[in-house]
């Protein structure tokens, strides 16, 4: 994939390049809360308001917090399936400011000296868009003597956008303002998700374009579903982004002033506003409206702009200071190794090893391992049956894989994925989503039929479709039974067949124009064929007999 | 030591023959004494409550309270009676009645640390001490008066009015003389220590964050014991400043501190700052039969103090202090030389830094701490008192913030009227050193200074 810095064009013609940089808010995957024991906020259920609250999330007198060591396991692995450097002492700190769904008047965050720094996201979802095949072809598929030799070497470039740090801090409640009704206005405050674990990873503003921002956070989900710490949903709250934007003349030194958008709740939003603000700013500078001044936006999703907050300057002093009632947090190396070792394979390395055990080209691999639903699990057990040992099959040429490789991308990527698109959106976060929807098993006997020739490709579509959005019950081959399905594979009765069709009076007019030169009129007559059979043959065989049929009485003149 | 504390023990009997001149004496008696009783079936524990209420009932001049306990004392005594009548007392604080700081937070008992923010307040739960109190069996009397929220010295500023010195020279016992020259009992646990001095009860908690715990204690005549940081959990203590609150233990002689601290010290897994379990004295326990251990060892020497060495810090003599105070302390020296101990002169050259530095950190803790009293969740709101007055307060108890400004001008309102003027001055230091552009040259060096001086 080649990494494209995008320009944006003023409206005075001039080329302004665009930096990125985003502030992502994940809840981390856990049962309690971060400092006490009550349940964590379930975004995507509905709760009972204030349901969820134990006296420390209420910030009753006398309560104190206790670290939820499971959140800080998941915040290492994150931490570590993106590089960072896990620091063996961070500290809790106080940052002050009052508000009614803040119960302690400070949120519990780390400052100065935050659980991680460093590392990077490798940009697993192309920018350019996540189906797109790229031109160049498959990647080489190597040999089992260079994967065993520990070379991780995918053969082809993955960019990567720098992360400055990561820290755990505590999510706030929720408040309500009702205005409903005369005279019974009531603001309320729901405590349910106050204290939740959260994640704050803050990435270098080395983004370079809206889309780019948007595989960024698309990556991110990925990493972060992949080792558990986050659902990474959107939608519900459990992820959300703020962005910081800067622009300055194309090929210039140094960054422009950046200015901060808040709160975006959909990867479609934040690639609006980062395209807006970048636009925004391109043209205030362009037009002489002075200069970028730091300054706090929202996003109007409405009108798809950026909307003035408030100034940097008039920002309250927060008051930092380290957190009393909690001694500093120390992660041992011993601890970081272990949970190093819990780590699964990261979406990279399994882009790259599908290419390299199966043969799949890039854009197939990229594409598996982005899909939701747990597609390269799905994949693998589709290749090599159910219940066998994921990879290390490669190496014996085609002979340990149960259906070919490539058929079974194909299958994925050109008919599966489309049909549970809507089922499974990129949101969708439900790890074994497409064994659920549609066993690798029952696929696997239906690409079976398909291979031995029982069905036609035609008729292994018709029954897909059926097994998705029909009959969630029954095998392949049932259906095809059911149905009266199976290929004709008698040269004798297709031939017969496509004789019947060809010389049928009915037909007479379109035999003529193709004999006086419409070739393209050959496919007309295969389409009879087809529709006869209901596509049960197979389409070299019609096309071969049709063409000799077409081509034998009259000879025509024109055509070859 | 015997013969340094001869004096005021002397005066003391004479105070409580004084005003217990009808009653039993048990009140009067020390909590080992009265254990002792109890476990050898001479008193039943209701008896021990009986008297101490009777006393709280006299000595009502003093103000020591804030909450009184009757009914659930009389309850938990009964309970203690049948224990002690089935033989199943639970060790030696089973029955004992003792008063708690009204900024440890008591299941079903009003608890204001004396702050008319927390008017009302009754929490769902036990502090850890208190929790710990309850397990043993032990009877809680009334919750003490102190300084708002631990800030002061005097506990002089209380919602609850000022608590009395019960060594006051003029006319104790006369409810109609309060413009006799009545003593401070120091503070901020000045109630506690009050109690205790004044037989309310056997002991007190009491918790000390720059002083609060010692300088009563000696300001009644009491044994105050603050421990190091973390051996009393602070789970359920009211937070004053995080690092340096210390429970602590007010008591009529060290052998009763010593045995409240055996069930009141070891960590608990909801105070992360406790000394974790297996390091020094953590654990808890042991410090009553260390104590009488040591004290039958030295008995059959003339030298029990042999080997013991005790410092005399030379920063703590200071110009100010009172002429028979340093001739008290000149006196302890001797007689602990006398009795076998090495004196000597000790240097702690940052204790001049370190009020300086206990200002800073406090108050900045305060400032954070404080934070929560918003009036939105538990305790006083003026919205609500506005509106219950028919005033039609903006904000009500259900009304509507419609913007930010709302919502921070009613909290304004509330915290203005509802904390006092000392915690007003703290919370504003603390919020200063606080600021971005003070934070180095305060809390930094404070906490530069309290690394030396502190723990």
């Amino acid at each position: 994939m080649k990494r494209a810095a995008e320009r944006i064009i003023g409206p005075k013609g001039g080329a302004w390049d665009v930096f990125i940089g985003l502030e992502v808010h994940a809840q981390i995957r856990l049962r309690s809360k971060l400092f006490s024991r009550s349940q964590a906020a379930a975004p995507s259920e509905h709760d009972e308001p204030n349901s969820r609250v134990s006296l420390f999330d209420a910030s009753f007198p006398g309560t104190l917090p206790v670290l939820n060591a499971s959140a800080v396991d998941q915040a290492v692995k994150a931490a570590l399936a993106l590089g960072s450097t896990v620091h063996r002492r961070s500290v809790f700190e106080r940052k002050h400011y009052f508000y009614s769904d803040l119960p302690h008047g400070y949120q519990i965050t780390q400052q100065r000296h935050p659980i991680a720094t460093g590392g990077s996201l490798p940009l697993i979802f192309d920018p350019a868009g996540p189906t797109k095949p790229k031109a160049g072809g498959a990647a080489k598929a190597r040999s089992a003597d260079e994967l065993q030799g520990g070379s991780n070497d995918p053969g082809f470039h993955v960019p990567a956008i720098g992360i400055t740090r990561i820290q755990l801090e505590v999510d706030s409640g929720k408040s309500l303002h009702d205005r409903k009704g005369e005279g019974a206005e009531r603001s309320l405050v729901d405590l349910n998700r106050a204290g939740t674990a959260l994640m704050e990873i803050v990435f270098e503003p080395e983004i370079r374009s809206a889309a780019e921002a948007g595989a960024a956070l698309r990556s991110l989900q990925l990493f972060l579903r992949r080792v558990g710490a986050c659902d990474g949903n959107m939608e519900d709250g459990s992820m959300r982004c703020d962005l910081n934007v800067s622009v300055r003349p194309a090929g210039t030194e140094g960054l422009g002033e950046r200015v901060e958008v808040k709160n975006m709740n959909s990867v479609r939003h934040l690639m609006t506003a980062a395209a807006a603000e970048a636009v925004r700013q391109a043209r205030q500078l362009e037009m002489g409206e002075g200069p970028i001044e730091r300054e706090t936006r929202g996003f109007d999703v409405s009108k798809g702009e950026t909307i003035h907050l408030r100034r940097k300057e008039g920002s309250v002093d927060y008051r930092f200071f380290p957190e009393p009632d909690l001694p500093p947090l120390v992660v041992t190396h011993e601890h970081v190794e272990a949970l190093r070792a819990t780590l699964p394979e990261l979406p990279e390395a399994t882009m790259a090893r599908l290419s390299a055990e199966y043969g799949l080209a890039e854009h197939l691999s990229r594409l598996i391992v982005c899909a939701a639903g747990g597609a390269s699990d799905y994949y693998e057990d589709l290749v090599n049956g159910t219940g066998r040992e994921r990879g290390h099959a490669a190496g014996e040429g085609s002979g340990p894989y149960r259906r070919d490789p490539k058929v079974a991308a194909n299958w994925l990527s050109n008919n599966l994925f489309g049909l549970l698109k809507d089922q499974l959106g990129s949101g969708d976060s439900d790890e074994g989503g497409l064994e659920r929807r549609l066993p690798a098993e029952r696929l696997g006997g239906l690409l079976d039929l398909l291979s031995e020739g029982t069905i036609s490709s035609q008729t292994a579509k018709t029954v897909l479709r059926e097994m998705v959005l029909e009959d969630h019950s029954s095998t392949a081959m049932e259906i095809v039974e059911a149905k009266d399905l199976r290929q004709i594979t008698d040269q004798a009765e297709i031939e017969s067949l496509c004789r019947g069709i060809v010389q049928d009076p009915r037909h007479a007019k379109q035999l003529a124009s193709y004999r006086s030169g419409k070739a393209n009129l050959s496919k007309f007559f295969m389409g009879q064929a087809f529709k006869a059979t209901r596509g049960r043959v197979d389409g070299k065989v019609v096309e071969t007999s049709v063409m000799k049929l077409l081509q034998q009485p009259e000879p025509p003149a024109a055509n070859p | 030591m015997r013969s340094a504390c001869g004096q005021a023990r002397r005066r003391q009997r004479r105070f409580f023959s004084s005003v217990t001149a009808d009653a039993s004496l048990h009140s009067g008696l020390s909590l080992a004494e009265a254990s002792r009783k109890v476990q050898e079936g001479d008193v039943r524990p209701s008896e021990l409550a009986e008297a101490c209420i009777k006393q709280m009932e006299r000595s009502s001049w003093l103000n020591c309270f804030v909450t009184r306990c009757f009914d659930s004392a009389r309850l938990e005594a009964e309970a203690a009676d049948a224990r002690q009548a089935n033989g199943t007392l639970t060790g030696p604080l089973d029955g004992i009645p003792y008063a708690a700081k009204d900024n440890f937070c008591t299941l079903g008992v009003q608890t204001t640390a004396s702050s008319a923010a927390l008017a009302g307040f009754t929490p769902p739960y036990d502090s850890t001490p208190t929790g710990r109190l309850r397990q043993v069996g032990s009877i809680l009397m009334g919750k003490t008066n102190m300084d708002e929220f631990g800030m002061g010295s005097g506990t002089l500023f209380s919602e609850y009015g000022r608590t009395l010195n019960p060594w006051s020279p003029e006319s104790p016992g006369d409810e109609k003389n309060t413009e006799a020259p009545f003593l401070v009992p120091g503070g901020s646990s000045g109630g506690s220590a009050a109690a205790v001095s004044s037989g309310c009860s056997f002991a007190a908690l009491g918790s000390d964050t720059g002083g609060s715990v010692r300088q009563p204690a000696a300001f009644c005549g009491v044994v105050g014991l603050k421990p190091t940081y973390g051996l009393i959990p602070r789970h359920g203590l009211i937070a004053y400043a995080s690092s340096l609150d210390t429970p602590g233990v007010l008591a009529r002689s060290i052998l009763d501190a010593a045995m409240v601290l055996d069930v009141v010290a070891g960590p608990d897994s909801r105070d992360s700052t406790c000394i974790p379990a297996g390091k020094g004295r953590a654990g808890g326990g042991g410090f009553a039969s260390d104590l009488l251990g040591a004290a039958a060892a030295g008995s059959s020497s003339s030298w029990p103090l042999e080997g013991v060495t005790v410092g005399i810090p030379k920063e703590f003599n200071v110009e100010e202090l009172d002429a028979g105070v340093r001739e008290a302390w000149e006196n302890t020296a001797r007689t602990a030389a006398a009795l076998g101990a090495a004196v000597v002169e000790v240097f702690m050259p940052s204790v001049p830094q370190a009020l300086a530095a206990y200002a800073v950190l406090a108050s900045a803790e305060a400032s954070s701490n404080l934070s929560r009293y918003d009036g939105l969740r538990y305790g006083a709101r003026t919205g609500q008192t506005a509106a219950s007055r028919g005033e039609g307060a903006a904000v009500g108890g259900g009304g509507i913030f419609r913007d930010q400004g709302e919502l921070h001008a009613e909290i304004t309102r509330t915290r203005t009227a509802y904390f006092g003027d000392e915690v007003k001055r703290r919370i504003l230091t603390g919020c200063f050193v606080l600021c971005e552009s003070a934070y180095h040259d305060y809390y930094e060096l404070a906490i530069e200074e309290g690394t030396i001086g502190h723990r």
